[in-house]
C-alpha cells in the first residue's frame, strides 16, 4: 500500500485520467511545432518532403544540397493555388506520428504523472510509487524522442529562414540589374520576400523562445546527469505562455500588413490572388474600370498635363 | 538551483501551479483566435496562411487545457514525479 507523501501536490485522479491526458498531451505536444515549422510553405518546399517523418528524416539531409531549388513560393510567383495542395500534408503530417507514438505509449506501459502532468516518461521497470530514485536516475539519463523530434523541426523552420534570407539577397541582386517592367516585378517579389521573411522570422523566434529553455533543461539532465527545478518550472511556464505569444504576434502583423494594405492598395480592387503578379495581370488590372473616388479625384485636378494617356500607362504600373 | 536530490514541497507545488496562470491566458488567447477566424472574419479563411494559423490555434487549445489541469489528475498517492 503506497504512502502518501506530504510534496505530491493536488493529485485527485486515477489511471484512466492520468492515461487520458498523456495522450492528449502527446499528441498536441508534438503537432504543434510540426504546424509552426509549415508556417515556412510561403517560402520552401522542405514542407512538399515533410509528408511523413519518416521521409523528413532522409530528405533533410538532401535538402541541405538543394537549397538554391527550394522555394516554391518564389518559384510559383507567390500564386496559393499553385501550392495550396500541400495543406492536406501538413495536417496528415502533423497528427500521423504523434498519433501513432500516442497510441503505442498506451497500448505498452501507459502513462504516469512526470513533473507537472502525465506523459509516458516513466520506465516500467521501476516502482512506480515507491522507488524515486529509480525514474530519477532514467529522467537525468534518458534521451527523449520528442526533443530530438521537435529538435528537428525546429531545424526546418530555421533552415527555411535562412534559404528565405539567402534567396532574398538574390532578388535583391536581380532586382538592381532589371529595368522597366522586370523592375517593377522583381521590386514587387522582393517586397513580398521580405514580408514573409519577417512574418515567418517572427513565429519562429517565439518557437524558439518557447523551446529554447526545455532544450537546455534536456541538455543539462543529459551532460550533467541532474534536474534543474527551477528551470523546469521556467521552462513549463514559457511553453505554457506560446498560445498568447502567437496570438499576439497573429494579431500585430495583421495590423502591419493591413496598414501596408492601406498605402499600397489605391487603385487595385482585385483579390491577393489576382493581384498584379504577371504582366498580362497587370493589363488586366488596368483594363478594369477605376474606383470613383480614384476618377473624382482626377477630374479634380486642375492640370491635367500628362493626359489620358499618361494616366493610364501611371495606373497600369502600379 | 541545480539538483540531483528529490524536489523539495516548494519546488513541487511550483512544479505543480506555477504554469496555470499561463495556460489560462493560452487558453483564452487560442479560444479567440479561433472564434476570431472560424466566426468573425471567416473570410479570411481564404488564404493558407490564417487555415494554418487557425490549425495552430487548435493545436495549442487542447495543450493550454493539459497543462492548466497539470497534477489534477494524477493518480492519488503517486509518490513523487519525473520527466520533463
Amino acid at each position: 500500500m503506497p504512502t502518501p507523501t506530504p510534496w505530491a501536490v493536488g493529485e485527485k485522479g486515477n489511471t484512466i485520467t492520468c492515461d487520458v491526458q498523456g495522450f492528449i498531451f502527446s499528441i498536441f505536444y508534438l503537432a504543434f511545432p510540426f504546424y509552426y515549422a509549415s508556417l515556412s510553405i510561403y517560402a520552401c518546399k522542405l514542407l512538399l518532403l515533410c509528408t511523413s517523418y519518416v521521409i523528413l528524416y532522409v530528405h533533410i539531409l538532401i535538402s541541405f544540397f538543394s537549397l538554391p531549388n527550394l522555394d516554391v513560393g518564389l518559384r510559383n510567383n507567390f500564386q496559393e493555388q499553385k501550392y495550396v495542395w500541400i495543406e492536406k500534408w501538413i495536417h496528415l503530417g502533423a497528427y500521423a506520428l504523434p498519433l501513432a507514438l500516442a497510441i503505442t505509449a498506451l497500448a505498452m506501459d501507459g502513462y504516469s504523472a512526470a513533473l507537472g502532468f502525465c506523459r509516458n516518461d516513466i520506465h516500467g521497470s521501476c516502482d512506480i510509487f515507491n522507488d524515486a530514485e529509480c525514474h530519477h536516475s532514467h529522467a537525468t539519463e534518458k534521451y527523449s524522442a520528442f526533443i530530438f523530434i521537435i529538435g528537428i523541426e525546429l531545424l526546418i523552420g530555421t533552415v527555411t529562414i535562412v534559404v528565405l534570407l539567402c534567396t532574398f539577397e538574390k532578388i535583391q541582386r536581380k532586382h538592381d540589374d532589371a529595368i522597366g517592367m522586370t523592375r517593377l516585378l522583381e521590386k514587387a517579389r522582393k517586397r513580398r520576400l521580405k514580408e514573409v521573411a519577417w512574418q515567418t522570422g517572427l513565429y519562429l523566434a517565439s518557437f524558439w523562445f518557447g523551446y529554447f529553455p526545455k532544450i537546455i533543461d534536456r541538455l543539462i539532465r543529459i551532460f550533467n546527469g541532474s534536474i534543474s527545478y527551477n528551470l523546469v518550472i521556467v521552462s513549463d511556464c514559457i511553453f505554457s505562455f506560446q498560445g498568447l505569444i502567437i496570438m499576439v504576434i497573429y494579431f500585430v502583423l495583421q495590423k502591419r500588413s493591413n496598414k501596408e494594405a492601406q498605402v499600397e492598395n489605391i487603385i487595385p480592387d482585385a483579390p491577393d490572388s489576382e493581384r498584379n503578379d504577371t504582366v498580362t495581370k497587370i493589363r488586366e488590372n488596368a483594363a478594369r474600370p477605376k474606383r470613383a473616388s480614384m476618377r473624382n479625384s482626377i477630374r479634380a485636378f486642375s492640370f491635367r498635363i500628362f493626359g489620358k494617356c499618361m494616366i493610364w500607362i501611371c495606373m497600369s504600373m502600379i | 538551483m541545480s539538483s540531483t536530490s528529490l524536489p523539495t514541497i516548494t519546488e513541487q507545488r511550483a512544479l505543480a501551479y506555477a504554469q496555470k496562470p499561463f495556460a489560462i491566458l493560452s487558453f483564452l488567447a487560442c479560444s479567440y483566435g479561433i472564434y476570431y477566424l472560424l466566426f468573425k472574419r471567416p473570410e479570411k479563411r481564404k488564404r493558407l496562411y490564417h487555415r494554418l494559423m487557425l490549425a495552430i490555434f487548435i493545436c495549442f487549445l487542447p495543450l493550454s487545457i493539459v497543462l492548466f489541469i497539470g497534477t489534477w489528475v494524477s493518480v492519488v498517492c503517486t509518490y513523487l514525479v519525473f520527466g520533463i
